[in-house]
């Protein structure tokens, strides 16, 4: 028995001790009634002594693990579900302080101020987890990255779907580790015209403002919705090690210490309009994001560089119900991207706009359902990821060997639900074929079962993802490269780059203990073949060549990663409130592990990194606990109280040294160039945060809410969870939050 | 001897894990998967819903048979002491030992324990009007006339067997119809 899984036995047995101990059967009160219920109203009847309070987490239909309506107890998948209310009263100020309350979520510094996603141990944000808002995908075309940090709009988010584990057979390349759908206000749930404001102040700047703006419609099968957040917002304020821009390098060194306040933006703005006539439908989403580069630093040691973001995603789909039985559903999706560059010092370069990268979609899909117990699905889908580069010898924004590149993909999926009366069956695969790695073949297999207050999950699915366009580009096997003469850089580079396969088992296991609070908890392994890797390379030709600090960021296929570990989630609801917590483990120590994801030495050169712990990855703590509680002072009035424990971490930071002389004390490296890095261990840290919601003020029209997050001043920091050489990137200090909402108009409520 | 993989061993050990979680709610199968009440609620509706030939009823009462121990009697002997069939008729409960028992019941209701004698239940109230509803999810497929099911709201649900129906000379309201799935 690995040690890994001796702890969630150890859960496993305390479930049937509860188990055991529970009276399973009650007669309950009877009245004369309840025997005259209507007819019409048999079909609402609770099969089972479920608070409605509970029951509203449990037995809302969720499409995101099957394609078709099935509870979260049901759903072939480990599934998380995040509520309005929920993010509503937890004030959470972004995206981040609502997934990091899931299970095994860890967010982590990607590169130059970007803050990404891990899952259960894993760096999944390098295209290893899809994220969609409203059936759009929101990963980066070029990179397949997400880019967290106030800028998706949480206050405009009717829910959260989420998986925490593979959806590739039916959602395809990026959706290896997890799903996170997000489903924003529409006319269905919210008829009306509403205007928000948010404020945030650190203690050394203004955290955040934003504008938020909602207004929907529905008249019989027409809808109509537009919503837009707009505003500024910083990542941090505390002090951050930046290094100076290659042409100031010389003169005043390496890096130094500055402050992120002002320092570090991060700027949303998004649009969501979506019409809808009867069985057509078309969405249109602009997401405009830009964020300072924390990583380099001007003269003045400020950060102009910013980085932005311009994508536009469209969609066209019809439904077609030929029969109560059969639904046809084409979809068309257009994505275009724009990454830019501004604030740089070459002044040809700044504001480049010549970069897009786009990806059109055609997706054609069957939902049948012969009979209550069979659920079938298929389809096919065809897309082509174009991108363009009008100046080739501008390497970023993108960076591609050609002007222009041009990747196709087909895919056929499937799948069949069948609901029999001992078990849910669920069978699905897809068979991708790649213009540039063939074929893939992806399938998966999940049994859940419900057995009084138990449900039993057992999932085993195999994932598949071509590497994206930027993987490919910067692609390198560490063989082929060129040295230009004056020897000012490495000026090529060549390498291939495989797919990535990965394989999960997942089982879980669930138990209702009464009528308000249910237990699960599941244990997991995941291993990917070949992964792609981000990371610095360097060898001892280049660091003789160069210098000792100097090489590329490439992407490599390593040869094998995972994890595995358990989850354990605690669910109370009642009419006064409710609390939720959770703990996740992960561990490491008989899996194969990326060498540059290892908790090793500093060394700039990879043969010289040696690993320090086996049982733990960089930037991800062993151990998370989160908790959520929130109480009803009144109706109206709601105190919340969100933290999360966040174990010990290791990361790298910067390791600064003094002026060194030779034996003659003749100065022959001065301070200022005297930087290396060092391996740290961070302490584990709490992050508690309060918020305080009164909802009905001003004729029940104003919601106001005020909170502080962070209250113990722990600041915790984005570590990166690989090598890349960037320092970690402060949490800020405690901020203040303000939220209110109005809702200037409410449609249709005569209706309701 | 060689050692399998390690990926494989926990696979292995997940699959057995999951086998052992399963080989205890098998255990717990004759706990309640459906609240009784609920379960009664719609036994009360059929008895108001479905129409017997005038000839099944000798005495003026219509007799439900529970075969198997289940806390189900406790509700249904508070709902007979309630309220009425159709036509007045007092309710009757029984509960039943022996498949030999079920003749001349109108309602047979099978306990999720005793499902594996649907087939001799079955062989007794062949041809009569009897209606065999079974509390186990999937009997209406095998020669049931109903049988509970929970729907993904965690409502619940019946299956029905039309043929069945037919066959014990039953008429089942369209109304009552409506809140089913009919499997055959």
């Amino acid at each position: 028995m690995t040690s890994t899984l001796r702890p969630g036995l150890i859960f496993l047995c305390v479930f049937v001790v509860i188990a055991s101990s529970e009276l399973l059967a009650q007669v309950d009160t009877l009245d004369v009634d309840f025997y005259d219920t209507p007819l019409e109203s048999l079909d609402s009847l609770q099969a089972t002594d479920i608070s409605e309070e509970l029951g509203q987490v449990l037995n809302q239909p969720l499409s995101i693990a099957s394609g078709a309506a099935l509870n979260p107890r049901n759903s072939p998948n480990v599934v998380t579900v995040v509520s309005r209310e929920e993010i509503e009263r937890s004030g959470a100020r972004d995206l981040i302080d609502v997934l990091r309350l899931v299970p095994g979520f860890t967010f982590a510094l990607n590169e130059g101020g970007s803050v990404g996603l891990g899952i259960r141990g894993n760096w999944a944000n390098e295209g290893k987890v899809l994220m969609m808002m409203d059936g759009q995908e929101l990963n980066d075309i070029y990179s397949a990255n997400l880019n967290f940090g106030n800028h998706y709009p949480v206050d405009l988010i009717d829910r959260i779907e989420i998986v925490r584990g593979p959806g590739s057979a039916l959602y395809g390349g990026f959706a290896e580790y997890g799903v996170i759908n997000i489903i924003t206000r529409n006319p269905d749930t919210d008829r009306g015209l509403s205007f928000g404001y948010n404020f945030g102040q650190m203690a050394k700047t203004r955290g955040r403002r934003h504008r938020v703006f909602y207004v929907g419609q529905k008249w019989g099968n027409t809808s109509i919705s537009f919503s837009s957040i707009g505003g500024s917002g910083m990542r941090s304020d505390q002090d951050h090690y930046g290094f100076y821009d290659n042409s100031l390098i010389d003169s005043l060194g390496i890096g130094a210490f500055s402050s992120l306040a002002g320092n570090s933006r991060l700027n949303p703005r998004i649009t969501n309009f979506q019409v809808k006539a009867g069985r057509l439908s078309f969405r249109s989403i602009v997401d405009l994001y830009a964020y300072n580069d924390a990583r380099v630093i001007n003269e003045n040691q400020r950060r102009r560089r910013l980085i932005k973001f311009r994508s536009n995603y469209s969609e066209f789909k019809y439904v077609y119900p030929v029969n109560d039985k059969l639904t046809l559903i084409p979809r068309f999706n257009w994505v275009v991207q724009f990454p830019q560059l501004s604030g740089l010092a070459d002044s040809i370069i700044a504001n480049q706009e010549d970069a897009r990268v786009s990806r059109f979609r055609a997706n054609f899909s069957a939902n049948y359902a012969p009979d209550h117990r069979t659920h079938l699905i298929g389809g096919l889908e065809v897309f082509r990821d174009k991108a363009e580069n009008n100046d080739q010898f501008v390497l970023n924004p993108l960076y591609i060997k050609e002007d222009k590149v041009t990747y196709n993909n087909l895919a056929l999926f499937g799948q069949a639900i069948l609901k029999r009366p001992w078990a849910h069956v669920i069978l699905g695969a897809r068979l991708d074929a790649n213009s540039k790695y063939g074929a893939a073949f992806s399938p998966r297999l999940a049994i859940t079962r419900r057995l009084n207050k138990f449900h039993f999950k057992f999932m085993i699915s195999r994932a598949f993802r071509a590497p994206s366009i930027g993987n490919i580009a910067r692609a390198f096997d560490g063989e082929e490269y060129e040295i230009n003469a004056d020897s000012t850089g490495v000026t090529s580079f060549e390498g291939t780059i495989e797919a990535e396969r990965t394989w999960v088992q997942e089982a879980e296991i669930g138990y209702r203990l009464n009528e308000n609070l249910i237990l699960t908890a599941n244990i997991f392994n995941t291993s990917t073949d070949d992964p792609i890797v981000y990371s610095f390379y360097t060898d001892s030709l280049i660091q003789s060549t160069f210098g000792e600090a100097d090489g590329l960021l490439v992407y490599q296929n390593a040869e094998r990663s995972g994890t595995r570990g358990f989850e354990f989630d605690v669910r109370y609801r009642h009419k006064k409130g409710y609390i939720y917590a959770n703990y996740s483990y992960y561990d490491v120590s008989d899996k194969a592990r990326v060498p540059a994801y290892t908790v090793s030495n500093f060394a700039f050169n990879p043969a010289e990194r040696f690993e320090q712990e086996d049982d733990q990855l960089l930037a991800f703590s062993k151990h998370r606990l989160n908790l959520q509680a929130c109480y009803y002072v009144a109706d109206d009035i709601s105190v919340n109280l969100t933290g999360s424990y966040l174990g010990m971490r290791y990361g790298y930071d910067v390791l600064l040294g003094g002026d060194v002389f030779d034996e003659n004390n003749n100065l022959i490296l001065p301070a200022r160039f005297n930087v290396s890095g060092q391996l740290i261990q961070e302490k584990p840290v709490i992050l508690a945060n309060v918020f305080l919601r009164y909802d009905r003020l001003w004729n029940k029209r104003l919601k106001l809410g005020i909170g502080m997050y962070d209250i113990f001043n722990q600041k915790p920091a984005f570590l990166q969870p690989y090598f890349g050489l960037n320092a970690p990137l402060p949490g800020p200090s405690p901020e203040i939050i303000f939220k209110a909402t109005w809702d200037i108009l409410k449609f249709g409520e005569e209706d309701e | 001897m060689r050692k399998l993989p390690t990926y494989l061993r926990h696979a292995l050990l997940t699959v057995l894990l999951t086998a052992l979680c399963c080989v205890f709610s098998f255990q717990q199968t004759q706990a309640q998967s459906i609240s009784y009440r609920a379960q009664s609620l719609y036994l009360y509706k059929f008895t108001r819903y479905v129409k017997w030939p005038e000839t099944a009823f000798q005495q003026d009462s219509l007799m439900i048979g529970v075969f198997g121990n289940s806390p189900i009697i406790e509700e249904l002997r508070v709902m007979a002491a309630l309220k009425k069939a159709a036509g007045n008729r007092k309710i009757i409960i029984k509960q039943l030992s022996r498949p030999e028992e079920a003749r001349g019941m109108h309602i047979v209701y099978i306990t999720s324990s005793r499902s594996r004698q649907l087939i001799d239940i079955i062989e007794q109230v062949e041809g009569s009007p009897t209606l065999v509803v079974a509390e186990r999810g999937g009997l209406a497929r095998k020669g049931a006339s109903i049988n509970f099911m929970v729907a993904e709201n965690d409502t619940v649900r019946f299956e029905y067997n039309q043929t069945e129906l037919e066959a014990h000379k039953l008429q089942v309201s369209s109304d009552l119809l409506r809140l089913g799935y009919k499997v055959k």
